[in-house]
């Protein structure tokens, strides 16, 4: 009986999603850059930055500049870019090549080498000789990317700071698309899709993973006014409410963190459904069960430090969704075997359609999604997305079987 | 990418990678039955 009601109600609230991600549209915002200024900005910083050789005089071309900003884009914000790099050097330069390629030029990027062991460094050196907008942040000691992040803002001195990880490439038009979330927004996370989904079976999943996330929870939660999750990569925050909010804590899922610290205070996060961001997915079954073991354990963690804050609205069970869903499964097993023991002795019935319905409407929408999301073609990986799925069950158990999180970070390169 | 070997393909590099693999897929097959199992045979009982 239990076990009935409970995969009702998951099933439920997993088909509540699965149709509003297909029937809600999210509102397009009005970009507030019209062509004429768009030159103002674009222009003469393209004319002027446009760099002739490798090891230009940095001083000489970056006062001028930082002048002709100054007099023409009073009311553009700057963006720091933060960059956590460690032992990055098969991707940092991909990277830097894309953010140089901005239409937005009013930025600053902080490559943030942080324990690095290779040539990381060395190759962000070049870029930061050729543009002085590109600046190098060496860090050692404490693990963790937040230890990196909260370094680098600490330099910053824009007034978005963006968040992307080493291994991204950016499309140009990205910083010219967000500007308009921030008319409303206090955050903004952008969707994100794998670089290299065709590498292998595990990153090719988890790309269809994360389209049906997107589309189903990320989009969902924005059109009903509710705020987004932040993903750690392709975040946008505005620089004074992160120093309100005491930028980030060293925690396995800092990204987690922030959004309930940011959601806590009563900040905005909305999602650049116009704006993808091409992530690395880690393609190989090992690293992506521990990595998704230390997401868990991250989220977990948060919810425990946030409980009275999460219990306090019902609504806010929406943000729970990776922990509960879990507990969920574990709790549903566990049920189920209880009921099917209790069955000679214990007349119970819910009808059978009550049961399936939901499921069937989920697995329809996890499908209607992943055509939507990517193509038609991807649908035959459904059924192995399915049993993939069940990779956080072992991720639960993995994230208290793992004792150092130092070694974490996740190898990338395989594209 | 084009020569790296057949098992990458599947997302296997390592030894503990085919470990992992088994888990996830052979372990996903088996949940599955589990819930379908027990989840459908009581209905085949001939309650109410």
């Amino acid at each position: 009986m239990f076990a009935g009601v409970l995969v009702t109600i998951v099933g439920v609230f997993w088909a509540f999603y699965a149709i509003a991600g297909l029937i809600l549209k999210t509102k397009p915002l009005k970009d507030p850059i019209g062509t004429k200024q768009k030159l103002s900005i674009i222009f003469p910083a393209t004319l002027i930055l446009k760099p002739k050789k490798l090891d230009g005089p940095k001083i000489g071309i970056s006062l001028p500049v930082t002048f002709v900003f100054k007099l023409r884009t009073p009311d553009y914000p700057k963006f720091s870019i933060l960059i956590p790099a460690k032992n990055e050097e098969k991707v940092i330069e991909n990277i830097l090549d894309d953010l140089l390629a901005q239409t937005y030029k009013n930025f600053e990027v902080f490559v943030i080498c942080h324990n690095c062991t290779d040539g990381t460094f060395r190759k962000a050196e070049r870029y930061a000789k050729r543009d002085y907008r590109i600046r190098l942040l060496l860090l050692s000691g404490q693990e963790g990317k937040a230890v990196a992040l909260n370094y680098g803002a600490k330099h910053a001195t824009g007034d978005i700071i963006a968040v992307f990880d080493a291994d991204n490439r950016v499309p140009p038009s990205s910083l010219e698309k967000v500007l308009k979330y921030f008319s409303k927004y206090d955050a903004v996370q952008s969707r994100i899709e794998a670089s290299n989904a065709n590498f292998s079976l595990i990153s090719k999943l988890a790309d269809l993973e994360i389209a049906v996330f997107s589309e189903m929870f990320q989009k969902t939660r924005h059109a009903l006014g509710i705020n987004v999750g932040l993903g750690g990569t392709g975040e946008f925050i505005r620089r004074e409410v992160l120093e309100k909010v005491g930028y980030w804590d060293n925690n396995l899922t800092e990204d987690f963190a922030l959004f309930a610290k940011l959601t806590r205070h009563n900040y905005k996060i909305g999602w650049a459904h116009d704006i993808t961001i091409y992530d690395e997915k880690t393609p190989f079954a090992y690293s992506m069960l521990k990595q998704r073991a230390r997401w868990l354990r991250g989220h977990f963690d948060v919810m425990l430090n946030n409980l009275r804050y999460f219990l306090k609205d019902p609504l806010n069970v929406h943000y729970l969704i990776a922990p509960l869903a879990v507990i969920g499964y574990y709790v549903i097993y566990f049920l189920w075997v209880l009921t099917v023991l209790s069955v000679p002795f214990n007349a119970w019935y819910i009808p059978l359609w009550v049961w399936l319905l939901p499921s069937a409407t989920f697995f329809t929408g996890i499908a209607a999604q992943i055509v939507k999301a990517r193509k038609v073609s991807d649908l035959i990986y459904v059924p192995l997305l399915l049993l993939y799925l069940y990779h956080w069950q072992i991720a639960f158990i993995g994230m208290f079987m793992i004792k150092n999180w130092n070694n974490a970070k996740t190898q990338h390169g395989f594209r | 990418m084009n020569n790296n070997p057949w098992w990458w393909k599947l997302g296997i590099r390592e030894k503990k990678d085919i470990a992992a693999f088994l888990v996830i897929f052979i372990g996903g097959i088996v949940a599955a039955l589990f819930l379908a199992l027990f989840g459908v045979w009581p209905f085949l009982l001939p309650y109410p």
